[in-house]
């Protein structure tokens, strides 16, 4: 698995913790922006080619079929970490 | 970062796939279909970075994968009784996509130690994880 480590220091000051965690953040930040960059267009996965997720819902193929998603969607229960939208 | 708890308590487990928002982090950029660049330490989600990358068009729950506390028996995905169930994502996720393997070697993945996936399936988890997309595109 291909790995990529960065390493950035300070030296000559004692940081305190919440100045090493908004570096930290800023970093982290910084590398997701940079590999997200130009991520403009939405992708399918191989699962979404065969099941379906909407929001992190799932949804049984046969009833999507049968009903349509707009009345899945509306006839879920909007709860914890998943949710239709 | 999400997943983490006191020293005294049992670890609150994590959910691969939470909702993009504050409190949540930020673990993995889908950088093509099936493929995710994970970042490690995961990063904080505050309203300013989701902010951010909405302003760069990024479609985020598609294109970004945050973590939260797996909510248990209160999520639509939770199969089974309270305390004593599983995800049913990533069961139906594996049986979709018949992994029957996980990875040789696993990415240095920032919430394993807490993941609801990896506890209910090891690596075999790691495989479907780059699969499961939040929002598919429109249309």
């Amino acid at each position: 698995m291909p790995d990529s480590k960065f390493v950035f220091t300070v030296s000559g000051v004692t940081l305190s913790e919440a100045q090493r965690h908004k570096v930290s953040a800023a970093i982290g930040a910084a590398v997701a922006h940079a590999l997200g960059e130009g991520s403009t267009h939405p992708v399918r996965s191989d699962f979404l080619n065969i099941g379906r997720i909407h929001g992190g819902l799932w949804i049984d193929v046969a009833e999507l079929e049968k009903v349509g998603i707009k009345n899945v969607l509306n006839s879920s229960a909007v709860v914890g970490g998943a949710r239709a939208e | 970062m999400s997943g983490q708890s006191g020293e005294d308590g049992p670890r609150q487990a994590s959910c691969p796939s939470a909702p993009p928002e504050p409190g949540a982090t930020l673990f993995g950029i889908v950088t093509a279909p099936g493929q995710v660049a994970y970042l490690n330490p995961g990063v904080p989600a505050t309203q300013d970075l989701i902010e951010s990358f909405a302003q760069e068009g990024v479609p985020i729950e598609n294109r970004l994968r945050f973590a939260g506390p797996c909510m248990e028996h209160r999520c639509v995905q939770w199969a089974g009784e309270p305390g004593a169930g599983r995800c049913g994502l990533v069961d139906r996720a594996l049986d979709a996509l018949k992994i029957t393997e996980g990875p040789e070697t696993l990415p240095n993945c920032a919430i394993r130690a807490t993941c609801r996936w990896y506890a209910q399936h090891k690596r075999h988890a790691c495989a479907a994880c780059p699969e499961v997309i939040r929002k598919p595109p429109p249309g």
